[in-house]
């Protein structure tokens, strides 16, 4: 590797690690491990390309969402999730009554929906992809990424009650009105 | 809890989700990079025979002495072999050997070089690392011996986090460095520096040229530089020469074979073909490149391929399909494609065509950290008098395969302490006066093996 490549390769690696690990962590539900596991991967695969790549930050997330399809059929074994949630903070679910409270169980809910699932939800909500660009970066059809989505939400409602019935029976996607988030 | 609200919800969650350790690990990116580099070693290392060591190189070039090549393949598997030695090297991290005149040597993270005899495998001397902080890169392989002196790799600024690599002349009796180089490029490769008549062809002072040093002294003899591509050097018949593809999408999208004369480095262009190519290795006087026939991304992803010819004398050029990448092993006009998981592939060097495929029988562990991951064999070690190619897997298991046919005509095994698995790793074996020398780690052993009769 050319020593100007290998710089910019670290200074990528220590300005964007922390965003990439958090997407990580969503998309692995919490397994710290396996959300370390993942990024290290896509990096990986990113330093095959690096001085052909224009938008390094775009493609290793590319790849770590497409590297999770890959996980789904390697089956791998459940681990335990080591979710980045102190105990006491856990505790505090019992009363179900605040924000907080209400945020801890969603937390949990998502980590036991299924990684599709998850990923799915993960790309809509937090990466703001329209559902066109997650059927294109998960390799679906529109149809498949809006039944996924709705099944996942009618999950996630079941795992938390909290969440309550829908108040109509329709979709709850983003409205693909909602602008793009900047990568954080 | 409407619609509206339950994706203010999940948004909230998701981006109030954060990691505990916001900080990239100390060094992350350093790693990868030599965790890449590793995997490309051992994937790719073997199309100029580099990892199987500069003995084994000389074997396949000049024919290993006039090996019967009318000799038929013998029937029935050998299972006998006999053990000469096994050696516990010192220190822990070993990454790349070479085999020498009744001595075997390698390099580690804590020894620049430890000299073995090949016929006690009695450590007989080392030279201790300035630092072994795990800063330094790991070596693919090892530059070569020649008059008594070890090419080998050291720390240019030990102990510094950019350790960068010199290029380090031994004198195998005295144990006293003669001279050092820096190299630009910290890769440790088959081609970070290059035996050649005349001298040694080193990957410096940019990463993008060579210098010719004069073996005993150091001295720059010669340089040559190039732009918009990327070169991989090679002596082939004593002479260098550089392989050159391009680096960009950016640049011309054509790969040239370039001669360098020995004594100037006057550049001659032998052969220029369309579009990015790999250096796979040498078939006699034809240089062997391969090309991506499919919509594959990467040379190593599955895919049709094209061999390309290149005959050195006259730059003939001829251009063949194959069915996948024939990358690996050159021996006497097949090239020893190994595949993930274990599976050997001949390819016909003259015309691409796919001989015979063979699963090697080996143990491949994956890797419980990534499970995408296994342990690799090594690189061929071909006996061309025997006409076997012979390989190591990390357990100890060895199998041999007659080159003509794929079949299996020798199997054994070295027991060794049991070893952590290393995903895209690979041991190292190498041929020596008819039988292998294996390094796996810190194990070094020798063992001769007893094929089968030949009609038996």
């Amino acid at each position: 590797m050319d020593p100007q490549d290998h710089e910019r390769f670290r200074e990528f690696v220590d300005a964007r690690w922390s965003a990439l690990l958090r997407l990580a962590n969503l998309l692995t539900g919490g397994d710290r491990h396996e959300a370390e596991d993942l990024v290290q991967i896509a990096l990986l695969k990113a330093l095959g390309r690096w001085r052909h790549i224009e938008d390094p930050e775009g493609y290793v997330r590319k790849v770590m969402y497409r590297h999770q399809i890959s996980r789904w059929r390697l089956r791998r074994p459940h681990r335990e999730a080591t979710f980045a949630t102190p105990p006491e903070e856990l505790a505090g679910v019992a009363d179900g009554t605040s924000a907080a409270d209400l945020r801890i169980t969603v937390r949990q809910a998502l980590g036991r929906l299924t990684p599709r699932q998850r990923t799915m939800l993960v790309l809509r909500y937090f990466e703001d992809l329209s559902e066109t660009e997650v059927a294109s970066v998960l390799g679906c059809s529109v149809g498949t990424v809006r039944s996924t989505t709705h099944r996942s939400l009618a999950r996630l409602r079941g795992l938390a009650p909290e969440l309550g019935a829908p108040a109509r029976a329709a979709t709850a996607a983003p409205s693909t009105n909602v602008p793009r988030g900047a990568h954080t | 809890m409407n619609a509206d609200q339950l994706d203010r919800t999940i948004r909230d969650v998701l981006n109030g989700w954060t990691p505990d350790s916001p900080g990239a690990p100390a060094g992350l990116a350093d790693r990868l990079v030599r965790r890449r580099r590793r995997r490309n070693l051992v994937r790719a290392g073997g199309a100029a025979l580099g990892l199987a060591g500069i003995a084994v190189g000389s074997v396949l070039v000049t024919g290993g002495g006039g090996g019967d090549r009318t000799q038929p393949p013998a029937s029935g598997v050998s299972k006998e072999s006999r053990l000469l030695w096994r050696t516990t090297l010192p220190g822990t991290s070993w990454d790349a050997c070479t085999t020498g005149p009744g001595a075997v040597y390698c390099r580690g993270a804590a020894y620049d070089g430890i000299g073995v005899d090949a016929r006690t495998g009695k450590v007989e001397w080392r030279r201790k690392a300035e630092a072994n902080d795990g800063n330094g890169t790991p070596a693919g392989s090892l530059a070569g011996v020649r008059d008594g002196v070890l090419y080998t790799y050291a720390d240019h600024a030990p102990g510094t986090s950019r350790a960068g690599t010199d290029l380090v002349a031994l004198d195998i009796d005295t144990r006293r460095v003669l001279w050092k180089h820096e190299l630009a490029d910290d890769s440790r490769d088959r081609d970070s520096g290059v035996l050649f008549d005349g001298g040694i062809l080193a990957n410096s002072p940019s990463f993008k040229s060579v210098a010719a040093l004069d073996d005993t002294t150091g001295r720059t003899l010669w340089t040559y530089k190039w732009k918009q591509a990327d070169c991989d050097r090679a002596a082939i018949n004593g002479v260098p020469y550089l392989m050159c593809s391009p680096d960009s999408e950016k640049a011309p999208q054509r790969s040239t074979v370039v001669r360098l004369d020995p004594a100037t480095g006057e550049a001659r262009t032998v052969a220029t073909v369309d579009g990015p190519t790999i250096y796979l290795g040498t078939d006699g006087d034809a240089v062997l490149l391969g090309g991506m026939a499919g919509d594959q991304e990467y040379f190593g992803d599955p895919g049709p391929a094209t061999l390309t010819r290149v005959d050195l004398g006259s730059g003939k050029v001829s251009q063949h399909r194959a069915d996948g990448m024939p990358m690996g092993d050159v021996a006497d006009g097949i090239i020893l494609t190994s595949r993930r998981g274990g599976t050997v592939i001949a390819y016909s060097a003259d015309n691409g065509e796919r001989l015979w495929s063979r699963e090697l029988g080996l143990t491949l562990r994956e890797d419980p950290r990534d499970p995408a991951m296994l342990e690799l064999a090594s690189d061929a070690a071909v006996d061309l008098d025997n006409r076997v190619a012979y390989y190591l897997d990390p357990s100890g298991h060895l199998v041999g395969l007659d080159l003509g046919s794929g079949e299996v005509r020798w199997r054994g095994q070295v027991r060794l302490p049991k070893s952590p698995v290393e995903g895209g790793v690979a041991p190292e074996l190498m041929l020596h006066d008819h039988t292998l020398i294996g390094q796996i780690g810190g194990q070094l052993f020798r063992i001769e093996p007893v094929l089968p009769e030949a009609g038996s």
